[in-house]
């Protein structure tokens, strides 16, 4: 496969991973490591009414995960799919297409998430 | 006696570069885009400056975000803590902005990538994500810029 095609496959698995991987940390309530910047600590607890700050795992934690899932299909491409295969226009349209729609979700939800939560809707 | 919180003393310096480089990112992400634009026209004749604007729009994003995640501890305790969480909204818009902005370094990474490996003129299909992760990161970085101008405006300092 073509290193151009290869790079587009890879790139729409990572950015359509990460985006929901982020935002599955609200669906799933996953439990991450949080710093406090005052105690300068990291916790896995909250501790109420003590500022803290949950952005830096949570981004470590959609990084990872949709780096695995790359590599994941980086393997399946690598070793599954012929040595000669191409992207064909239609599976490139719909990939790219399937990937947008699904950033602009992540995206959309982190909004209506914060700002539900904030009191700004 | 309690310790400082982490850089701190340099709060004023960092944000002021996290500014500038700011200017930078957006000035190269916006003409960027005004040229793939054109890309969904068959029209391919600023090919180069594209992927210049693409490079520095991409190196100028990692500073600003490093910047931004250097100062976010004394942001978090003396800004965010004391003058907007009380309020609510202003966190709100402050929230989405670093969430926005840890996906938008994901999705330069993978633009960047992208071009790096692609003719655009040779290889028009793959501009089914490329043109609009192009405009997904110019929605972010204008969002990013509005947002923070706007906090830094209802408190900049302490």
């Amino acid at each position: 496969m073509k290193k151009s095609d290869l790079t587009y496959i890879l790139g729409c698995t990572c950015a359509g991973a990460v985006g929901l991987f982020y935002c599955s940390v609200r669906w799933f309530s996953i439990n991450l490591p949080r710093y406090y910047p005052t105690l300068h600590v990291w916790k896995m607890a909250r501790m109420p009414g003590v500022p803290s700050q949950g952005w830096y795992a949570m981004q470590v934690f959609a990084y990872l995960c949709a780096a695995a899932v790359t590599i994941a299909v980086w393997m399946i491409v690598r070793y599954a799919a012929p040595k000669d295969a191409q992207l064909r226009p239609g599976t490139a349209k719909a990939l790219g297409l399937t990937t947008s729609a699904a950033v602009l979700f992540s995206l959309g939800y982190i909004v209506y998430y914060k700002f539900s939560h904030w009191g700004i809707l | 006696m309690e310790k400082p919180v982490i850089l701190e003393g340099l709060y004023s310096a960092i944000l002021m570069a996290h500014l500038l480089i700011t200017f930078v990112l957006v000035g190269a992400m916006t003409h960027n885009l005004l040229i793939v634009v054109k890309y969904v026209r068959g029209k391919f004749g600023r090919k180069k400056l594209e992927w210049l604007y693409v490079r520095v729009a991409f190196w100028s994003y990692l500073l600003v975000y490093i910047s931004g995640a250097l100062i976010y501890p004394a942001f978090r305790v003396h800004i965010r803590a004391e003058a907007f969480d009380p309020l609510g909204w202003p966190t709100g818009l402050f929230e989405v902005k670093e969430h926005w902005g840890a996906l938008g370094m994901a999705l330069f990474v993978v633009y960047y990538l992208l071009r790096r490996n692609f003719d655009p003129e040779q290889e028009p299909d793959k501009l089914w994500f490329y043109v609009p992760l192009c405009v997904i990161i110019n929605l972010i970085v204008w969002y990013k810029v509005i947002a923070g101008c706007y906090l830094s405006n209802l408190k900049g300092s302490w």
